[in-house]
């Protein structure tokens, strides 16, 4: 787990255009972290610690249901973020999140996060932005998910119901 | 065009209602990737089919069919030593010598993979004419992943093939989730990358924004539309999307052709 330093942070998708001055706001959040295929970055149930920001590697959300083979719902590569649950209470973990290969990832400390952001409403209001947007993506990605096209493609005939 | 009798060689089940037929063609069957063939069920009728072979085999030509109502269901209850009627190959094929040089990216949702597969056995015999080949392919679950031998050949063959599924199911390793999540910066070269998608319309629509945010140009994304038709010839009209014929103008078409068309609600 090594610290971060504030250019590595500015060449990130995720904090473009963002100050030198608030970038080193939010650098002391975050650690540089490692982590073996099969091994649990976020565990389900738990409260809402940290969020993770996939640098290399890829990750599945999945879900526990007792006694059964979890069920992969979503695998995630880099880029991408995990944990956005710590934005809203009860703040919990909804899904383990599992290596499936070797992962780095950028781990913020969330209720470091929440001070940087709360000290700086400006901040705040951009980094809200950023994670919306993620989470607005996901949505809509899950929505294509549970169309279920490929299952019953006569379902999504342009010409169906058109007197044909 | 009257059809050509042809008899099926072989059926290959893909998995529960498609069924890859393999005709047996004397001489050789030469088509264009990308183009179709209209197949008649003997007292059933007559539907389009894409052609999914190798364009260089010789005494065969192959489609998988996908039973959804009366015509394509008899044809995937046909058995080795029955025939058909064969007319075609009609229509415009993928633009693949517009890729000479540069990179390939194919997109496939479901059985959309099929008219790509000529494409993909081309890339293979050639690999050196095309910088990067990737394919990505999203289908329902692991049990509905089309040609898997095919798929790990092609990986073999320094083709890039990128798998997700819409649902897992316990074991699967591969990817789950839509078939946009798997393009990722770095996997070619937008400049010189010619990007070629096939698969349900909504999924076409998705996949083509997300290659024009990831830098490809407009005119370098071209898609086929499996509207349905009759005659295959562009004489009934009943394929008319917009302007457009798909038997005869199509069925793959340039993004910039049928964007505009694909936003309008009735066509
Ligand atoms: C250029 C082209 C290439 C095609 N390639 C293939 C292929 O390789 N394999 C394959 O299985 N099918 C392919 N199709 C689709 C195939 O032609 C239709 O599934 C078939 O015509 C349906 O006829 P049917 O009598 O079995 O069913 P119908 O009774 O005509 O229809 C049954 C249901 O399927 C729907 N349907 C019909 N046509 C389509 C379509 N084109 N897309 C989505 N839903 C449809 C109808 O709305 C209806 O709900 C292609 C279509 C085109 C235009």
């Amino acid at each position: 787990m090594t610290q971060v330093a504030t250019p590595e942070l500015a060449e990130l998708e995720l904090f473009r255009g963002v100050t030198a001055e608030r970038l080193e706001a939010v650098a002391p959040c975050a650690r540089r972290e490692r982590h073996e295929a099969g091994r649990l970055l976020l565990r389900q149930g738990d409260e809402a610690a940290s969020l993770h920001l996939l640098c290399s590697g890829s990750v599945s959300l999945e879900l526990v249901v007792p006694g059964r083979a979890p069920l992969v719902l979503e695998t995630l590569g880099p880029g991408e973020l995990v944990g956005a649950s710590w934005l809203l209470p009860p703040a919990r973990v909804h899904f383990d999140v599992r290596a499936r290969e070797a992962v780095e990832s950028l781990r913020f400390d969330t209720g470091c996060l929440q001070r940087a952001m709360e000290a700086d409403p400006g901040l705040g209001y951009l980094f809200c932005r950023r994670f919306m947007a993620v989470v607005v993506r996901r949505l809509q990605a899950a929505r294509v998910q549970l169309m279920d096209l490929y299952g019953h493609p006569e379902l999504f005939d342009p010409q169906r119901g058109r007197g044909r | 065009m009257v059809p050509r009798v042809l008899r099926v060689r072989e059926c290959i089940e893909e998995m529960e209602g498609v069924v890859t037929l393999v005709l047996e063609a004397p001489g050789h069957f030469a088509f264009e990737p990308g183009q179709f063939n209209m197949l008649y069920a003997f007292g059933a009728g007559e539907v389009p089919i894409s052609i999914t072979g190798d364009p260089t085999e010789s005494g065969v030509v192959r489609h998988t069919v996908r039973s959804v109502g009366q015509v394509s269901h008899a044809l995937t209850r046909l058995r080795p030593g029955m025939e058909l009627g064969v007319r075609g190959p009609f229509g415009r094929g993928w633009p693949l010598e517009r890729a000479e040089g540069g990179d390939l990216v194919l997109a496939a949702g479901g059985l959309g993979l099929a008219p790509l597969r000529p494409v993909l056995r081309q890339a293979m015999a050639q690999r050196s004419r095309f910088g990067r080949v990737v394919l990505y392919y999203g289908t329902r679950s692991p049990e509905t992943l089309l040609y898997r031998e095919e798929l790990a050949q092609w990986q073999g063959a320094d083709i890039e093939v990128q798998v997700t599924v819409d649902r897992a199911t316990p074991g699967w390793q591969g990817h789950v989730g839509v078939v946009t999540d798997l393009m990722q910066p770095g996997h070619f070269d937008p400049g010189s990358a010619l990007a070629l998608l096939c698969g349900p319309e909504v999924m076409m629509r998705f996949s083509a924004l997300r290659l024009q945010e990831l830098g490809v140009a407009t005119g370098c994304i071209h898609l086929s539309m499996e509207r349905n038709m009759h005659c295959g010839v562009g004489l009934c009209g009943h394929c008319q999307f917009g302007p457009k014929l798909v038997c005869q103008d199509g069925p793959v078409f340039p993004l910039e052709e049928v964007e505009p068309l694909m936003k309008i609600r009735e066509l």
